[in-house]
């Protein structure tokens, strides 16, 4: 079959759109990939955030229920043969760690 | 000589806890006055901080109570001291940690222990609470193990730009985190008619070196209730500039 005037031309422009669809396409890809890798590492900070408000949360409950503040001015504790003239004390729990 | 003594801690604007732990008692001996301080601030983003802190500052009280009286019937050695603070903070952060391994949480504390005697300090800190000495200037005597001060140590920041660094709270040290804990140890001879401030890094972020001179300034500290208002002051001008941190403070002046 012959090729008429003008028709290898027209072949030659589809080429070139295709390449350019394909170029497109690709460069929708990764903009979309990046996108979700974005909203991912948002979403698992926001997750870390809402975690560690929660454990402090959790932590000023139990403190507030047994704090324990308080100064000793006239100190009774037995040094031996040292004198305890002055001891002042502030802690926040009545527990210790046995 | 004689010592005058003060606390101060204050929760802070923003934190709901005051994880800080705090003693401090005016001794007399048999070699004359001494004042044993600990200063612990628990640490801020984990659980139970407040219980780190009180179980080290109990720690170090009950060695006041049980080690010191033999240790100051000879002089007292820098070694004898190391050793035995050094052994203080082996014990409890293996506990600390085992403790936190048993609960799943995560929990720690600095600290920054001084004994003064008439003639020499002796100083254990880890972490990045701080000890001062105050006189017509303001020396520190101890170094931040954190992340900026490193940074400062290897000329890679200034010193204002640490304080401004978003890693400031960034510790290498801490007890009760990691296994290979490496305390720093500090000793000097004791001056007089100066000022000794053991703080937390609350205490200080806002406050400057010359505000700790002019409101600490040795010659006008001529009473408790002086040094007490002070430390009262600065933490409400901390307050005022909007510190976030637990806020804490243990002053001595050395009185001759």
């Amino acid at each position: 079959m012959g090729i008429l005037p003008g028709e290898h031309q027209v072949d030659e422009q589809i080429m070139e759109a295709l390449k350019l669809f394909e170029i497109f396409v690709i460069c929708a890809l990764i903009a979309l990939v990046a996108v979700a890798v974005i909203c991912l590492l948002l979403w698992r900070r926001k997750r870390r955030r809402g975690a560690r408000k929660s454990r402090e949360d959790q932590g000023a409950a139990k403190t507030a229920v047994c704090e324990n503040t308080e100064e000793l001015s006239a100190p009774d504790n037995d040094f031996g043969t040292i004198v305890v003239e002055k001891e002042i004390v502030f802690v926040h729990t009545d527990e210790v760690i046995e | 000589m004689d010592f005058l003594i003060s606390a101060s801690t204050d929760a802070g604007t923003r934190k709901a806890t005051n994880q800080d732990s705090l003693f401090v008692s005016r001794l007399l001996t048999c070699r004359g006055k001494m004042v044993f301080a600990v200063l612990c601030d628990g640490m801020g983003g984990m659980e139970k901080g407040e219980l780190a802190s009180a179980t080290l500052v109990k720690a170090f009280c009950t060695w006041a109570k049980e080690r010191l009286q033999t240790l100051q019937e000879r002089e007292i050695a820098d070694a004898d001291i190391r050793a035995q603070w050094e052994d203080i903070i082996f014990r409890q952060n293996e506990k600390i940690i085992a403790y936190g391994v048993q609960n799943g949480i995560l929990l720690g504390t600095t600290v920054t222990a001084m004994l003064l005697t008439e003639k020499r300090y002796y100083i254990l800190n880890v972490g990045d609470s701080r000890a001062y000495e105050i006189t017509d200037a303001l020396a520190q005597l101890t170094q931040d193990q954190t992340v900026v001060a490193r940074e400062v140590a290897l000329g890679n920041l200034t010193s204002e730009e640490a304080e401004k660094d978003s890693r400031r709270n960034v510790l290498l040290q801490c007890v009760g985190i990691k296994e290979d804990v490496c305390p720093e140890m500090y000793f000097g001879d004791t001056k007089p008619d100066a000022v000794y401030m053991l703080c937390s890094d609350g205490f200080r972020h806002e406050i400057s070196p010359q505000e700790f001179v002019a409101y600490y300034e040795p010659a006008c500290m001529t009473g408790e209730d002086v040094l007490r208002a002070q430390s009262e002051h600065l933490i409400a001008l901390n307050k005022q500039r909007n510190e976030k941190d637990n806020i804490s403070v243990i002053t001595v002046k050395v009185c001759c």
